[in-house]
């Protein structure tokens, strides 16, 4: 069985959102209201995070980064759901079954990445976004938590095309929307059992770091400083 | 025991039950409205989901489940107070425990639903039951609201059945509803017996469960890794705050319904001294609490939990922060040490106080933590909508509306308590009182040299 | 999603015609928005197409995805080399603009203040009688177009009108255009290979650029080898992260500070003697401006920018065996800009334009032809259009200047006083709307283009292919020209019926010369690459119809082994066109203690104004600042203490012109003294107006030559 993880190459990194909005297309993620938004309820799953300004001016940068769902191999958002409406795949994914969700927003809560969005309420999407769903991805309700799930319905496809070539899931078969589109190819994706991919290899970089690992979540995504 | 005799004594106590002016309807009347609009905001949001509240990301829990916390912990008041008071035979509690356990019944059932209020697919809310996980909090939540609800029930009803039986006796309205409820008590020695044996039984079993129920509430935040929420001490500490925020409500409860129903004779101040004393002694409780809880968090200084911390003295709660520490701690130490403040008009201060403090302590255990997360995010905001205050709204009614029902179907202060106290307690007392001074060799000693002074 | 009875009977009428008639696909145009998705349940059956995008001057290789054979999402290309599979938002969500709702949808003409719908034959009848009736100094075309080909061909168009009055923006004409002047031609790219130390002066390389997703890439390797770039810029962008210093330089002196480095490099005499006494034409002239006046110390003195700085990116540039001093369009944007462009350029002649490199026989049209050789204070441009009473005819392609112009209001006037004003815009904008006949364009995905580029080093042709067929009566621009040319017989022999046909005219040398390769490969290693090295081809066409079928169908040709020239062009730089003239003083912004300036920024989200009606970018436009659908500034805490301005809380800005609220947000990194707006919001033109368009406010400051407006040079004050 594999396991998922992805490595994200911060000195790659141009902070230029294409991950964001790939994700937002590829996953129908919902554009709130205006009103929602400026409310603190706009909807990512893949956003930019300004974590810190290096250095005093002018010699300052800020850290930026891209933060995903972190697939944590201890996830605290599982631990705490009351009806199994999110939980960890054999594969690594934490994945989520929304028809099973109520809505107690206790995963968000307990998530400490806040990585985790909710329906707020249902808009009405503008008709040319509505045109272009993703035929792939189901369109959540409104009242449900929703959250990255490594593009697991391209895992579905890909397996699926494997299986009617009769051959087993390769590496490059499966990647994420955030993955196939980074211009400066800055997320690494792939089998951290596998021991020649090229996502453990990063993962064991000397630059490499977890988003608060300190707390014992284990994420999978992890996050290659940039270099001096 | 003749029932005709109470007819004269404690007839105050049944005056409610079959008189009832127009200023109470006038109350009703306004309640319900309040209710009812409290219902429509609830209805707006079924139908528009949860985007009607003022949460947001990252404050995603609010309103709801503060209110959640601070009905659960009133409830407190009721039965774990009525338990311990008639556990350690206190025999100020007679014209008390019937009050504090009605409490318990009414605001467990309103503050239970709030979960559910604040769910975002309440269609979905029997998955819980299907496909519950019991690993999560959450469950043992459900698990032990019921089983107090339950037991508080039943720990309501029982001692209630011989007071039924004297409304069934009574005849008048409702006599089918009362020889039902009754459960055909005579008062025979043998079902006094049953019923005291039953009591007695409710008395122990209660305590734990209601202390589990804020212990475990407790733990919904406590089990979580974020910052503010993450602590050890969380578990007494909300059981302390309930017990707390209990004894204050039942003061105002009680002091309202002496004022409306003349119970002035039953309830004397000195219950309410009493009552003032175990406050003082609960918020200094609380004080000793809550200043562990932070003095740890800012002598450790982990920069999450600063954040949160920071955010509470001198950020964007300061302001609710500094007025729970009024309400919760110097309004009551002050009054309630005083001797001369210590009188009924004080000690509603105090109480009215304390259930502020008590509210806002809920708000700011909850919101700052979410409204503060450990990845540099804005901090959240978060402003209730009307939707949220109307609902708020309309549990408070909803609790004053159940009240005033209850009171115009049962006798609002234990009837036969009171006369059981009358008559037997006196010599009990004193019986027991000579038990404990030295000189005296054992019961049947004490015994004869009471038959002697009679 | 609420269908009521009405859309349903609608529904079922409109597929039960649409099957008689032929093919559902006709019959989903006519159903109501809302019920396609349901009409998704289809055999779904996925398609993928390439194309090229045309929302920035890029030219990204796309592959678009498409279910039922309608498109729904896009990715890149893998095999485009300018791409290479990589994608930005703007890409991402440019299959939206097919099916908004927005859309013109046949020809409008204006009718007593409103539009009309018309017929494709009545509009172009207005069309070609008011060019019968108005030629040469009477017409004018203002373009935006990243096509060479387009470019070339609204070229052909107006030079048989005889009229001079053509402005074709285009980012990479207008990046070259300041080499075209002064010297004998431009640069075709950074050659990244040799280059080894870049100096860059204002380009967001990776954001806004000639080709961002290629510069981001190239930039990232050029730095995984261990050199370095500085950048002078007045704004801290994601672009000059990785900028190694990043020197905070408003644009107005970035002459002062390139002339500086060449202070130092002259100075220190490390530049390159050899190909300075060939080909620098007035080098004594050059020499003596710049030792009598641009001394680090006196450029420190004049623009704060500090001599230590300066002397140490000096030598770095002079110590380099190949550097490059690069700019791009967004120099221009000052007062004094194509002085500045003139700077760097010659900053390069000292070292003999190491880093840049040239084609060798390049066969595809220069985007940089239009106005090549005209003496620049001759070339029109759009600022023209006012006051000038000859036009009686204007034409505007997908240009939306009078929002992207600080001289708005001047422009709508000079407009409205022009007798026709015919617009190509598939949309009502700021511009558009002003117009008396519309006839809208198609959408990029309906369209045949093909757009070249040479940013990487190879001749690259991406062609951009009609992935489905036109849903409205819309019409290719290029098609109404190449007729019009024809029929109003404006050149001697005009053989092409359609753009179609003259661009498989303008593309059969390519076929012709048979080199490179369509992309349908990686680019080739090992044997396979000495092949092609030595000359042998792998073509998989044998006719020109084979070639064209698949160029469209791979989505473009390369050459990924082109004979490469050194850049060794002859600078005509006089001293003269540097010196500043007296009274032409760099408009400079006074910091006095109750003011600030204004420096608009711009970001990847939008190009030039075009972020309009596109819902993804529109609600992701705010995101790193926690502000959306609103407007925000940016500015220092420092500057903001000195104005007892608190973070994220409502300011008001007063300009000249008026004033707007905005949110003050923190940012440490920007330039104390500055305000930073973003660019991209308070889009009139569209149903709802978020934020506002901080070029409407600023100053009307232009680059004197090129007409550029000047984004930086506004004082505002604020409370």
């Amino acid at each position: 069985m594999p396991k998922y993880g992805m490595v994200i190459d911060l000195d790659k990194c141009t902070s230029c959102q294409a991950c964001v909005t790939a994700c937002k297309v590829e996953n129908n993620v919902q554009i709130v209201s205006e009103d929602d938004a400026q409310n603190g309820r706009a909807m990512f799953w893949m956003k930019m995070l300004t974590m810190e300004f290096d250095g005093d001016y002018p010699n300052i940068r800020p850290k930026t980064l891209p933060r995903n769902c972190m697939q944590c191999d201890e996830p605290s958002c599982i631990k705490v759901c009351p009806v199994r409406a999110t939980y960890l795949r054999d594969d690594g994914i934490v994945a989520q079954i929304y028809p099973q969700c109520i809505g107690c927003r206790y995963c968000m809560a307990n998530c400490p990445y806040t990585v985790k969005v909710f329906n707020w309420d249902r808009q009405e999407q503008p008709a040319e976004v509505e045109r272009t769903y993703n035929p792939d991805v189901s369109v959540r309700p409104k009242g449900i938590v929703e959250k990255c799930t490594f593009c697991i319905h391209r895992l579905q496809t890909a397996s699926e095309k494997a299986k009617a070539e009769h051959r087993d899931l390769e590496p490059g078969d499966y990647v994420p929307a955030c993955v196939e589109v980074c211009p400066v190819d800055a997320i690494s994706f792939g089998d951290l059992d596998d021991r020649k991919s090229e996502v453990l290899k990063a993962s064991r970089d000397y630059r490499a770091f977890g988003l608060l690992e300190e707390l014992g979540t284990v994420p999978k995504v992890r996050y290659l400083n940039a270099k001096e | 025991m003749s029932y005709q005799n109470l007819r004269d004594e404690d007839e105050a106590l049944f005056r409610p039950i079959y008189e009832t002016d127009r200023s109470f309807y006038a109350v009703v009347i306004a309640l319900t409205a309040i209710f009812l609009f409290g219902l429509g905001c609830y209805i707006h949001q079924l139908i528009y989901g949860l985007g009607a509240t003022g949460m947001d990301e990252p404050v995603s829990w609010a309103f709801y489940i503060v209110d959640f916390v601070f009905f659960i912990g009133i409830s407190h008041a009721g039965t774990l107070i009525s338990a311990i008071l008639r556990l350690s035979k206190a025999e100020w509690r007679r014209p008390i425990t019937r009050m504090a356990e009605v409490i318990t019944g009414i605001v467990l059932a309103i503050g239970g639903l709030h979960p559910i209020i604040d769910l975002g697919r309440p269609d979905r809310i029997l998955h819980l039951f299907e496909r519950g996980r019991l690993q999560s909090p959450l469950l043992w939540d459900l698990t032990s609201v019921t089983a107090y609800f339950t037991a508080s029930t039943i720990y309501l009803y029982v001692p209630m059945i011989p007071d039924i039986a004297l409304l069934r006796d009574r005849g008048g309205k409702l006599k089918n509803l009362y020889r039902i409820l009754a459960w055909g008590y005579k008062g025979t020695p043998k079902q006094k017996h049953a019923l005291e044996r039953a009591i007695n039984i409710l008395m122990v079993m209660v305590i734990p469960i209601a202390i589990s129920v804020h212990t475990i509430i407790a733990w919904i935040f406590g089990m979580t890794l974020q910052p503010g929420w993450h602590s050890t001490i969380f578990g007494p500490y909300f059981v302390v705050g309930a017990i707390y925020s209990g004894i204050a409500a039942l003061v105002i409860v009680m002091l309202a319904f002496r004022k409306i129903y003349h119970f002035e004779d039953y309830l004397k101040e000195i219950h309410f001294q009493y009552l003032g004393t175990l406050l003082l002694v609960v918020a200094l409780l609380w004080t000793y609490f809550t200043f562990n809880e932070y003095l740890t968090t800012f002598y450790g200084h982990e920069p999450a939990e600063m954040r949160v911390f920071l955010y509470k003295f001198t950020g964007g709660y300061a302001p609710f922060f500094w007025a729970m520490v009024f309400c919760n701690f110097l309004l009551p130490v002050v009054i309630l040490s005083n001797k001369k403040l210590k009188k009924i008009p004080g000690i509603l201060i105090a109480s009215i106080g304390v259930v502020i403090g008590m509210w806002l302590e809920r708000l700011i255990i909850i919101i700052p933590t979410l409204a503060n997360p450990r990845l540099p995010y804005p901090t959240g905001m978060y402003i209730p909508s009307i939707t949220e205050i109307g609902i708020a709204g309309a549990a408070t009614s909803a609790f004053l509306l159940g009240f005033m029902g209850f009171s115009k179907l049962f006798p609002l202060i234990s009837i036969w308590e009171t006369k059981e106290g009358r008559e037997h307690s006196v010599h009990e007392v004193s019986m027991r009182l000579r038990e404990y001074l030295p000189g005296q060799l054992d019961k049947s000693g004490v015994e004869a040299s009471v038959k002697a002074e009679l | 999603m609420e269908i009521n009875r009405r859309d349903f009977v609608k529904l079922l009428g409109g597929s039960l015609i649409g099957f008689a008639v032929g093919g559902v696909g006709d019959a989903l145009l006519k159903i109501p928005g809302a019920v396609v998705p349901l009409l998704y349940k289809g055999p779904r059956i996925e398609t993928w197409k390439t194309t090229t995008c045309m929302k920035c001057p890029g030219k990204c290789g796309l592959r678009i995805r498409m279910i039922d054979k309608f498109p729904v999402q896009v990715f890149g290309n893998p095999l485009s080399p300018l791409n290479n599979g990589g994608m930005c938002p703007m890409g991402l969500t440019s299959v939206g603009s097919l099916y908004h709702p927005d859309r013109l949808t046949s020809p409008m003409k204006k009718v007593n203040g409103k539009f009309q719908e018309i017929s494709y034959a009545e509009a172009y009848g207005i069309l070609a009688s008011a060019l019968a009736n108005n030629k040469g100094g009477n017409t004018a075309f203002v373009a935006q177009t990243e096509s060479a080909f387009m470019a070339d061909l609204i070229g052909k168009f107006m030079s048989g009108l005889k009229s001079e009055k053509v402005s074709i923006d285009n980012f990479a004409s207008n990046s070259v255009a300041s080499f075209d002047r002064i010297s004998d031609g431009g640069p075709d790219f950074i050659d990244f290979t040799a280059c080894d130390y870049i100096v860059n002066f204002g380009s967001q390389l990776t954001e806004m650029s000639e080709s961002p997703l290629y510069f981001s890439r190239a930039i990232n390797d050029f730095r995984s080898k261990g050199h370095e770039f500085a950048s002078f810029s007045p704004k801290l962008t994601p672009g000059t992260y990785k900028a190694n210093p990043w020197v905070p330089v408003m644009p107005e002196y970035y002459e002062d500070v390139a002339l500086a480095l060449a202070y130092v490099v002259i100075t220190d005499g490390s530049y390159d003697r050899a190909f300075v006494q060939k080909r620098f034409k007035d080098f004594d002239g050059f020499k003596k401006l710049v030792t009598e006046e641009y001394s680090p110390a006196a450029v420190e003195s004049r623009t704060g920018v500090p001599s230590v700085e300066i002397v140490k990116i000096a030598r770095k540039f002079a110590n380099a065996s190949a550097p490059v001093a690069y700019f791009d369009e967004s120099i221009l944007h000052s007062s004094n800009g194509t002085r500045n462009a003139y700077a760097v350029v010659a900053l390069n002649a000292l070292k003999g334009f190491g880093g840049y490199g040239k084609l060798k026989n390049q066969v595809l049209p220069d985007p940089g032809n239009t106005g090549k050789g005209v003496d620049p204070e001759q070339a029109w441009n759009r600022n023209k259009l006012v006051g000038d009473k000859d036009i009686r005819l204007l034409m505007v392609y997908r240009s939306n200047f009078v929002f992207n112009s600080p001289n708005s209001e001047e422009l709508k006037k000079a407009i409205a006083g022009i007798r026709t004003v015919v617009s190509f815009s598939p949309f009502i904008d700021e511009t558009s709307e002003l117009a008396d006949l519309i006839i809208p364009d198609h959408d990029g995905l309906e369209r045949l283009d093909a757009f070249s580029s040479t940013v990487t080093g190879s001749p690259v042709v991406s062609m951009q292919q009609p992935v489905v067929k036109p849903f409205y009566s819309t019409v290719h621009t290029g098609d109404v020209l190449v007729t019009l040319i024809g029929e109003l017989k404006l050149t001697k022999s005009w053989p092409h019926k359609d753009y179609e046909d003259y661009l498989q005219a303008s593309l059969k040398p390519i076929y012709k010369h048979g080199k490179g390769m369509l992309m349908n490969q990686k680019k080739p290693t090992g044997l396979e690459k000495s092949l092609h090295q030595a000359g042998w081809q792998m073509a998989s066409y044998s006719s020109f119809d084979e070639f064209w079928e698949q160029l469209l169908r791979f989505g473009g040709w390369w050459d990924p082994f082109p004979q490469v020239l050194k850049f060794t062009p002859a600078i005509s730089l006089t001293a003269d066109r540097l010196a500043r003239q007296a009274g032409s003083a760099p408009v400079n912004p006074a910091h006095s203690a109750n003011s600030l300036r204004m420096n608009i920024f711009t970001r990847n989200l939008d190009y030039k104004g075009n972020m309009l009606r596109n819902a993804y970018l529109t609600e992701q436009f705010g995101m790193g600042r926690d502000v959306y659908y609103a407007m925000w500034i940016e500015l220092n805490p420092d500057t903001a203490r000195n104005f007892s301005i608190e973070d994220r809380s409502r300011v008001r800005i007063k300009t000249s012109k008026g004033s707007f609220e905005a949110t003050a947000v923190y940012d440490p990194s920007v330039v104390p003294g500055n305000i930073d707006v973003p660019f991209g919001l308070g889009h009139t033109a569209s149903g709802k107006m978020y934020g506002v368009n901080p070029v409407a406010y600023s100053d009307e400051v232009f680059d004197e030559e090129t007409g550029s407006p000047s984004l930086s040079q506004t004082t505002v004050k604020i409370g």
